[in-house]
């Protein structure tokens, strides 16, 4: 399990592998909020519950990470603890951590404004699943 | 990945020769010297596959600040035939209209002598710049705010936010019509509440600068434009709220492909015929986004000159604190067009590109009648802007288009390794530049060497006759998010 940052000129692409679908999301999820902030500085505190729906692995990777995006902003909070609780090729429900934003803990390093769907491909590898998926920044 | 043949027409203008799927040909406009650097990354390819979206008319075309986007290419316009076409999310962006709005003044370089850094401090205190701020004394209900998206700089000026002689300086008048507010979902509606009257970050910013050459005299002073005059530029967008949009339509679009059967390279592309009802609800949807986003450049119109008038101690009028114009560099509009000598209307998309019609047409405001469009290029942070005016030539070749801004040559991670350990800030106050932003690590990212000379970049439209150069600004002092 880990991740990588690509050069992509205007925006940011990151490479993501995992040994499961599930570890796959939550690592993504992890390396998009290590994008934004130094995630060592947030404690996972405060809970919330998502659950979403789409049409397949791809749909349901990008809107998990907007749907993260989207708290962030509306409750100005960061998170940094990210478990897949069911995954299904059409469904998705999982559990996060973190806190409200503080500008004398926390930095923002580079906002994100949406995940998109560019090239976006889940492939099988020998060890489990890769993905790269680019942001607009 | 195999180079893509160019051929060349002269020496602004690169052909893409159609082949395979494409369904016309492309058209980059760039100088040689770009040329290399834009053949590094896959935007060639990006533009090659617009090509082959369903309705398209005329030419794929790029802009010279052309770079890597997803879907289509920053730097794109592509323009679809209203009844054979299709509209995507992702010809627009993410943030829908962002753009830019420059506002010229009274006053010269002297007359802010010694007051330039509260000024700045001024600006970033009264505009909400960076994550999570917003004005204490702004309050928006749902009814309000579906308000905002219905008639944009409009429903910003009734508050209070400006004058109603505004609105004739911002493409459109401030408001698309055609916007459906009901269209907008809960989760945009509640991202764009609290990010109203905000400037985001990024590369978002106020500018107070100052107008450092004249290429135009006539031009430049129909436009109000003289050499040491002080100016302000605003460049943002629709926030939170655009980016939603935009990620909802696309997972509605992703399933009208399959629907309407629409082949296409990149799911990024997707798209839906513009007269279907997704396609439909796409533009209403996107002109509420565009609406907020004419609305948001409007409030922070009005917080610039309350902060000039608060460190001047001067009136509004003396002052002058005026438009001279607002344009939009991220939207799909529905124009008339000239195709093979028939008058047709067509969606037009400008992803990272500028509208810039002629002298003469009927959109623009009597007082640019004979000067054209103003056109408004914003640099890097630490150099140059151009103002230009629109040309009959970019009305038969682009769609009445040019370029947007200087476009990156860097990529954030190579900036951070360039400038990671080093005082942008102090960088930029040696070179007489002072800067206050919200986060210091965006201030990197943004670093002026990430990006193309932006003069490269308007010398090229100029010489190809899509623009024509009227002015340049230098920075003075900055607010970033």
């Amino acid at each position: 399990m880990g991740f990588s940052f690509l050069n992509h000129t205007a925006d940011v692409g990151i490479r993501v592998w995992a040994e499961s679908l599930e570890a796959l999301f939550e690592e993504s999820a992890y390396a998009l909020f290590s994008l934004i902030t130094n995630l060592e500085k947030v404690t996972p505190k405060e809970t919330l519950f998502i659950a979403l729906e789409g049409k397949d692995y791809e749909e349901l990777l990008v809107s998990w990470l907007n749907e993260l995006l989207y708290h962030h902003e509306v409750k100005n909070m960061l998170f940094s603890y990210f478990k897949v609780l069911e995954l299904g090729s059409s469904f998705l429900r999982a559990e996060i951590k973190g806190e409200v934003f503080s500008s004398e803990k926390h930095e923002i390093l580079t906002p994100v404004k949406a995940v998109t769907y560019h090239n976006l491909e889940i492939r099988k590898t020998g060890k489990g699943y890769e993905v790269e998926i680019i942001l607009d920044i | 990945m195999s180079k893509i043949k160019l051929k060349k027409i002269d020496d602004y203008r690169w052909l893409i020769p159609k082949e395979g799927k494409m369904r016309t040909e492309g058209l980059i406009y760039a100088s040689e010297k770009m040329l290399e650097e834009i053949e590094e990354d896959q935007s060639i390819l990006q533009v090659k596959n617009v090509a082959t979206m369903p309705g398209i008319v005329g030419r794929a075309l790029a802009m010279p600040d052309i770079h890597w986007g997803y879907g289509f290419p920053i730097g794109g316009v592509a323009a679809f035939d209203e009844e054979e076409g299709v509209i995507s999310p992702g010809g627009v962006g993410y943030d829908i209209n962002c753009g830019v709005r420059l506002l010229r003044s009274n006053l010269t370089r002297k007359d802010i002598e010694g007051k330039l850094e509260d000024l700045v401090d001024a600006l970033f205190r009264n505009v909400p710049s960076g994550v999570g701020s917003h004005r204490k004394d702004l309050k928006l209900d749902k009814t309000q705010e579906k308000k905002v998206l219905l008639k944009g700089a409009q429903w910003a000026v009734e508050q209070g936010f400006g004058k109603w002689e505004d609105l004739n300086h911002i493409e459109e008048g401030g408001c698309i019509k055609g916007a459906d507010p009901d269209l907008v979902s809960e989760k945009a509606l509640e991202r764009g509440r609290a990010q109203l009257g905000t400037l985001g970050s990024g590369n978002h910013f106020v500018e107070i600068g100052y107008v450092k050459e004249i290429f135009d005299e006539k031009l430049a002073s129909a436009l109000g434009l003289f050499k040491d005059q002080i100016t302000i530029t605003i460049h943002t967008g629709s926030r939170g709220l655009g980016h939603q949009i935009c990620d909802d339509f696309i997972r509605i679009m992703n399933k009208a492909v399959e629907k309407y059967g629409i082949e296409l390279p990149d799911r990024q592309l997707c798209c839906a015929p513009i007269k279907s009802p997704e396609g439909r609800d796409y533009f209403a949807a996107m002109a509420c986004a565009a609406n907020f986003a004419f609305a948001n450049r409007q409030m922070i119109t009005h917080w610039v000159r309350e902060s000039f008038e608060e460190v001047l101690k001067a009136s509004p009028r003396a002052l002058g604190l005026e438009l001279v114009y607002d344009v939009c560099h991220n939207i799909a509009k529905f124009e008339v067009h000239k195709v093979n000598g028939k008058e047709k209307r067509l969606c037009v998309h400008r992803k990272g590109a500028t509208r810039a019609f002629p002298p003469g047409h009927p959109e623009l405001p009597k007082d640019y009648q004979e000067t054209g469009q103003p056109v408004l290029i914003p640099g890097d942070m630490g150099r140059y802007s151009y103002v230009l005016v629109g040309t009959q030539r970019a009305m038969e070749e682009t769609f009445g288009s040019t370029c947007h801004g200087a476009g990156r040559v860097l990529s954030r991670h190579q900036a951070k390794k360039t400038a990671g350990g080093r005082s942008v800030a102090e960088e930029l106050r040696k070179r007489g530049i002072y800067i206050r932003a919200a986060s210091r690590a965006t201030m990197i990212e943004e670093v002026p060497e990430a990006y193309k000379d932006v003069a490269d970049v308007v010398e090229v439209v100029h010489n190809a006759g899509l623009s024509k150069k009227v002015a340049k600004l230098m920075p003075l002092g900055v607010i970033k998010g």
